[in-house]
């Protein structure tokens, strides 16, 4: 008979073994401390933050993304809208993107690759509901799409595709192709700690819409946003990149590479 | 270092006393969440939701001197959460995770990493009540009063658990020959 001693040596031994062999870094700790951070932001702000529109909410996804290094989004809370998304629902494997149709409940096109060299990194599902001001759900949720392209030479792209058509497209100059307008738009975005206050210069410039400020990060870091966006088939489609030196032509170029 | 003092301040919204806390806990509260959902991507998942609602919850705590129980209360409740989410009532197959380290190079230790090995699937393969009390007993080192506090049970129940997860552990354990050279009656 094993003696109960026995086993409860073996017990503690096996779970310290496994406890001690995974392997937890300290990028990792700061990248879930960042995650935290921007969740419980997003909570507590969300009563004095304007309604986003679906461009914004792509910015701060892509934030997460690029800042946050990989993909270990987790979730955001935006006045007016909530989404979440989760890596472990991340599609990698360009084959089975078809699947997130029977997610999102409509057909959408995602290219593989593009003629400026931008190819598929990977696809997650995005869980969206509208709140009101007390933070409870509105209406029906939905599922819209996030994906990700990478380029050897320039800064990740991000497209989100939506069926949510309630905000407005923002334009700062736009352009029609093949009877569909795209929309352009520029944007400068400090992303701040949760406790940083502004200046009364940075105020001003927020206050005339010049700067964007989103809160969550460990650090001051400044970021330029660039998109671009249209409909088509009652779909709206945004694509989103940061600190692009080519931002422009290249968002245009993969917008018409879309829509053909 | 003053854990009940770092907890007050984060009662009083101080969101740097909030990151000490997760710097001093996150390592235990991961590898707690990782033990009882065996898959590392949902502990990532665990610990951050986790986290989230210790902080929104900070105003509910009652008793800062006792925070490790009560961060340990919502990690558990959070990866039964997950499991019953996932349906993880745990498939073995799964504890072979990339995440965990392979140094094991002399024979001695490959031979007592497979016996443990072994364990560990059985541990895994316990109902998850059973296989919490077992991690936090065994591995936390907490009494039975904590536990039932953390698991909201009575003391009896942690203990009638503790009992069967044992007695469950040892008849498997026994029908491994490198742990158990002896046989053990049926019944």
């Amino acid at each position: 008979m094993i003696k109960r001693n026995e086993i409860e040596q073996k017990i503690n031994e096996t779970l310290n073994e496994r406890a001690k062999n995974i392997s937890l870094s300290d990028e990792h700790f700061e990248i879930m401390k960042r995650n935290v951070n921007y969740s419980i932001n997003s909570f507590e702000e969300e009563k004095n933050m304007k309604k986003f529109s679906f461009k914004n909410i792509a910015i701060v996804m892509s934030a997460i993304c690029i800042i946050g290094s990989v993909t270990a989004i987790a979730s955001g809370i935006i006045s007016g809208s909530e989404s979440h998304s989760s890596r472990k629902d991340e599609i990698k494997d360009y084959k089975r993107v078809s699947e997130l149709e029977e997610k999102t409940g409509f057909e959408f096109n995602i290219p593989e690759f593009f003629e400026n060299g931008y190819k598929f990194d990977y696809a997650v599902p995005v869980y969206s509901n509208n709140i009101d001001e007390d933070g409870k759900k509105v209406g029906d949720s939905w599922v819209d799409i996030f994906v990700n392209y990478k380029n050897e030479k320039y800064p990740d792209v991000s497209l989100s595709i939506t069926k949510n058509l309630d905000d407005e497209l923002i334009s700062d100059e736009n352009e029609i192709y093949e009877g569909v307008t795209i929309n352009y738009s520029y944007n400068k975005y400090m992303f701040v700690p949760p406790t940083y206050e502004l200046t009364a210069e940075e105020q001003a410039l927020v206050d005339s819409g010049e700067l964007v400020v989103s809160y969550g990060t460990d650090t001051v870091e400044y970021k330029v946003v660039e998109n671009v966006s249209w409909i088509k088939d009652d779909i709206k489609y945004v694509l989103t990149t940061f600190d692009n030196d080519m931002a422009k032509d290249i968002l245009n170029d993969m917008a018409k590479d879309i829509i053909k | 270092m003053d854990i009940e003092f770092i907890v007050k301040r984060m009662i009083d919204d101080d969101r740097e006393a909030f990151n000490s806390l997760m710097e001093i806990y996150y390592k235990k509260a991961f590898r707690i969440a990782y033990l009882i959902s065996g898959k590392y991507a949902d502990s990532e998942d665990i610990i951050q939701e986790a986290f989230i609602s210790c902080y929104l919850n900070r105003k509910k705590i009652r008793e800062p001197e006792h925070f490790e129980r009560w961060l340990y209360k919502i990690v558990t409740r959070t990866a039964w959460s997950y499991c019953k989410k996932s349906k993880k009532e745990q498939p073995v197959d799964y504890i072979f995770d990339e995440s965990l380290k392979c140094d094991n190079s002399f024979i001695d230790d490959i031979i007592k990493s497979q016996e443990n090995m072994e364990l560990y699937k059985i541990i895994m393969s316990l109902p998850i009540k059973q296989r919490t009390v077992i991690i936090l007993y065994y591995y936390n080192n907490m009494g039975t009063k904590d536990i039932a506090k953390i698991t909201s049970s009575f003391e009896g129940t942690v203990k009638s658990r503790l009992f069967s997860a044992r007695n469950s552990i040892k008849k498997e354990l026994c029908k491994k020959k490198p742990i158990c050279k002896k046989e053990v009656p049926s019944n």
